[in-house]
């Protein structure tokens, strides 16, 4: 492919979107209230900082490298949650700009990298959540920039460090390392390239080698083997469907989606054109003749395997993190019709369609959207350092204050060493451990009566953290804990089918509501008096 | 179709799907803005501060005012269902509230005891007489 590299004003014009995007995902994480899923994240990381051990005594939901991340980023900012997020926006903003460099490089065309970047952006315009799904979207986009337009030969360990942030990524990095070796030989009808070969022997022999050695320090493989069992939780218990069945869902939903919600969430019109596509241009390669250039194959086969890892959660953001990337192949595709008008006909819509798909308010692709009244009523505390760069309501800071001055006086007061969160807001669980011992792997639980997410906080807490409960009522024995809990609880708490009672040996004081919880409680020993 | 009709149709195909979609954006735009608008208006503080403002005036204006016959039929009426059906749970309350009174000698609490006594002495009575067997 031969082309010119772009200068530096289209360099920063190229920019200005991915900065938008990082700059608004940022603010409006300031106001974002998500204690289940950065709860976790930074509850792991400070774990991790504090020298506990990698799966045996973390709960390492996706991958180690994420964690360690993390607890870099966290240590580097000073316990600030919102630096965490921003790397995360950042990363997803530079995947985005990678994204124009990758669709001028095919198409040689600056207003279709431009409109590339815009419809990635108007899909999903702004960081959500601090997920590992926004770096390997990044190093996706890297790996393909490198494959095809600079000459690397260990380009494919960029997918297994992808398998470092995510585990279950293991499976599409050696099936594209796999496509890879045998693109030449299927698609080209040409005899293996033994280098090739080599090269991804050696790397995947040094993969397994450094892997291997990470996991016997410490035992960590006696610990990483429960972890490998976690999306066999997801299928068994908490979905309870099996494999086939997830996958047909999957489909039908982008597929239903696409029709049903093309005024309203047109991205999903654009996963399955996405798809069609996709398997259109392998398809074709395959039995055709006439073959598309080989990145369009490439990009195609990633974005249909990274289908994969949607499969058990169906969203926007996932599926714009990785199917998505196929809309470089759609516009690529779209450029290369040769009639005017059909060709500009085809863009428009596109354009179009993906503009439709942007709202100014809070929805699926962007659940931190910004309510004027919270930019104007919402304000920062300084009490806590996690929360330093957070705008919540004054209820939130208050409630967060009293669950402090009382843990505090608890502490003061009374011999406590344990601590335990049982609500599915993990934020509690990182105030608690400023004056107590968090004695828990999974930093939340929750049982609240007809729940439907009993069955996931119970089944994920069994698997990794099966003492929990029975640590639980010897700790209320020796009135040597405290709990942050829902008010039900206090009377009735199950674990499976095992049931507790609190009202015998302890007291609670009664937490205000704040705008995302209601009816929390502090629950601690009869015996202690403040 | 000729060339140029085949273009002519085209045009004109490019021209109304820019149309459409425009009109689109800008209705679900206007729709949307509607939407935050009228959101942030129920969720802001104001909006409880007016709430508040305008509950306490009707209390006043109801407190003031002169209830006429048919009115207090309709009151009376109205607050026995209310009475009847919510008393138990203040009793309840209260029942609770004794039971967990930590100063378990000062006269309030006596007070409170004597008039739960007064209120069900049958029940007392055959409490003691069930106990006592």
């Amino acid at each position: 492919m031969k082309n010119k590299d772009l200068n530096f004003i289209n360099l920063l014009l190229l920019a200005v979107i991915p900065v938008i995007s990082a700059f608004i995902s940022v603010y409006q994480a300031q106001f974002a209230y998500d204690g289940f899923h950065w709860g976790l994240l930074i509850f792991n990381a400070k774990k991790f900082l504090n020298g506990e051990i990698l799966y045996k005594e973390i709960f390492v939901h996706y991958g180690f490298l994420t964690t360690i991340l993390n607890s870099i980023i966290l240590k580097i900012s000073n316990d600030n949650i919102l630096s965490v997020f921003s790397f995360y926006s950042l990363s997803y903003s530079t995947g985005l700009f990678m994204i124009g460099l990758i669709s001028y490089k095919i198409n040689n065309n600056f207003l279709i990298s431009l409109l590339t970047i815009f419809i990635f952006f108007l899909l999903h315009p702004f960081t959500v959540y601090p997920w590992h799904s926004y770096i390997i979207f990044l190093l996706l986009t890297i790996y393909i920039y490198f494959k095809f337009f600079k000459n690397i030969k260990y380009e494919n360990l960029i997918l297994l460090i992808c398998a470092c942030l995510n585990e279950s990524f293991i499976y599409p990095a050696i099936c594209i390392i796999i496509f890879d070796i045998l693109y030449e030989p299927i698609f080209q009808r040409k005899k293996i390239h033994l280098n090739k070969l080599k090269y991804n022997l050696i790397i995947i022999l040094i993969f397994f080698l450094s892997i291997t050695i990470f996991l016997l320090t410490n035992d960590k493989y006696l610990y990483w083997s429960i972890h490998l069992e976690l999306p066999k939780i997801f299928l068994n218990e908490i979905h309870q469907s099996n494999i086939f069945k997830m996958v047909l869902h999957m489909f039908y939903t982008i597929f239903y989606y696409g029709i049903e919600r093309f005024f309203f969430e047109s991205q999903w019109f654009f996963f399955s054109i996405v798809i069609l596509i996709s398997c259109f241009i392998l398809l074709n390669n395959l039995f055709y003749k006439k073959k598309f250039d080989s990145i369009l194959v490439y990009i195609s086969f990633i974005s249909l395997i990274l289908l994969s890892t949607s499969i058990h959660n169906i969203s926007i953001f996932k599926i714009s993190t990785g199917l998505s990337l196929g809309l470089i192949v759609l516009i690529s595709l779209t450029q290369k019709v040769k009639d005017f008008y059909t060709r500009n006909i085809a863009l428009c819509l596109i354009m179009f369609i993906g503009l439709i798909s942007f709202e100014f308010k809070k929805n699926n692709s962007n659940h931190l959207f910004v309510k004027e009244y919270q930019s104007k009523e919402f304000i920062k505390s300084t009490n806590f350092n996690y929360f330093k760069s957070q705008r919540w309501s004054t209820d939130t800071w208050e409630h967060f204050n009293l669950l402090f001055t009382k843990s505090k006086d608890i502490k003061m007061k009374c011999d406590i060493s344990l601590s335990y969160n049982f609500t599915k807001d993990a934020f509690y669980s990182l105030i608690l451990n400023e004056f107590f011992q968090v004695d828990q792997i999974v930093p939340w639980f929750q049982y609240k009566a007809n729940h439907f997410m009993n069955s996931y906080y119970y089944s994920i807490n069994n698997h990794f953290d099966p003492s929990l409960f029975s640590r639980t009522i010897q700790s209320v024995d020796l009135n040597n804990s405290i709990f942050v809990a829902y008010k039900e609880n206090y009377e009735k708490i199950y674990w499976g089918k095992k049931y507790y009672n609190f009202s015998r040996k302890m007291n609670f004081i009664e937490l205000p509501n704040h705008d995302y919880i209601k009816d929390i409680i502090i629950i601690y020993p009869k015996n202690c008096l403040i | 179709m000729i060339k140029t009709q085949k273009e002519k149709f085209k045009k004109y195909l490019l021209i109304t799907i820019v149309v459409f979609f425009s009109l689109i954006f800008s209705i679900k735009f206007a729709l949307n803005f509607v939407e935050n608008r009228i959101t942030s208006t129920l969720k802001s503080k104001k909006f409880e501060v007016f709430l508040m403002n305008q509950f306490n005036n009707k209390l006043e204006s109801f407190a003031n005012k002169s209830v006429s016959e048919s009115e207090f039929i309709f009151y009376k009426d109205n607050f026995y269902k209310i009475y009847k059906k919510y008393k138990p749970i203040f009793d309840e309350i209260e029942l609770e509230n004794i039971a967990n009174q930590k100063k378990k000698d000062n006269a309030e609490f006596r007070e409170k005891l004597k008039n739960i006594y007064l209120d069900n002495r049958s029940m007392f009575l055959e409490i003691i007489e069930d106990i006592e067997k």
